[in-house]
């Protein structure tokens, strides 16, 4: 398949700070700068991207794509990656059985923007395109219950519906 | 009315506190911006022109006072920042070269 995602076992701090109240803060303070990186492979092609500060910021980006799939037969989205290490455009087409996603990338983590760029589109099964996003909402999961982040925190309550409408985990965790 | 995320404030990544900017640009070999109160504020009237979920790059006045922090250690003024109005009345953004 041309779009994999290689979640990690990324460590955690067990640290919580009660001034936080949303995921993405939430997520931010959980992880350690040097930890395991979670790989996106697109179009054969590694993307790496750090659970501390990438995934943090883009966390409601990546739950509004699968809300948006999961809910709309057809559908289309922007999606204007926030994070500097993580800085793409993404335009996603959706029917009922397959995703197209076409992308603009500007900033990755190991300069592979250009390789990127000449292999910018991808079409993928729509529920294993969500299947591949499993096992990171799982890791996130982990890691704010074992920091003692619970529902009260904002976006906590949608990952764990999103996480738990995907039927299965993907290729490399089956 | 929009305002900046939160964490810009405090020790979040690009925040006015955030402490592992050094070793965030080397780690990720990429410049990291850090913000000033000052700028926020001037962010905060650059997203008021872009439309939910747009971004763009803006260059700051003269004066400014946010930092890059580069991947050999140094540090230089910011000239410009790149925000996106997240649609939530929030924005998201970060000091640029």
């Amino acid at each position: 398949m041309n779009f994999k995602i290689q979640a990690g076992i990324p460590r955690f701090e067990e640290y919580y700070d009660d001034d936080i109240d949303n995921i993405g803060d939430a997520i931010e303070a959980s992880y350690s700068l040097n930890t395991e990186y979670m790989v996106m492979v697109f179009n054969y092609i590694p993307v790496l991207l750090s659970y501390k500060y990438d995934i943090s910021i883009i966390i409601d980006d990546i739950l509004k794509i699968l809300s948006s799939i999961r809910t709309k037969e057809i559908g289309y989205l922007r999606v204007n990656w926030p994070s500097n290490t993580f800085c793409a455009i993404w335009d996603l087409e959706w029917n009922d059985s397959t995703i197209s996603i076409n992308t603009e990338w500007t900033t990755v983590i190991g300069e592979t923007e250009k390789l990127l760029n000449d292999h910018c589109k991808l079409t993928v099964d729509k529920l294993e395109f969500a299947y591949e996003w499993k096992k990171v909402l799982h890791n996130i999961i982990n890691a704010l219950e074992g920091c003692g982040y619970n529902d009260d925190i904002k976006g906590v309550t949608v990952l764990k519906k999103e996480f738990n409408m995907i039927e299965k985990f993907g290729v490399l965790y089956e | 009315m929009i305002r900046p995320e939160a964490k810009y404030k405090g020790p979040g990544k690009h925040g006015v506190k955030w402490k592992e900017r050094k070793a965030t640009a080397k780690s990720t070999n990429k410049p990291q911006g850090q913000w000033s109160e000052e700028d926020l504020k001037f962010a905060k009237e650059a997203a008021k022109t872009l439309g939910a979920g747009e971004s763009g790059y803006f260059d700051l006045p003269e004066g400014s006072t946010s930092q890059v922090h580069l991947p050999d250690g140094t540090t230089v003024p910011a000239g410009r920042i790149w925000i996106r109005n997240n649609g939530t009345g929030t924005f998201h953004g970060y000091p640029s070269q």
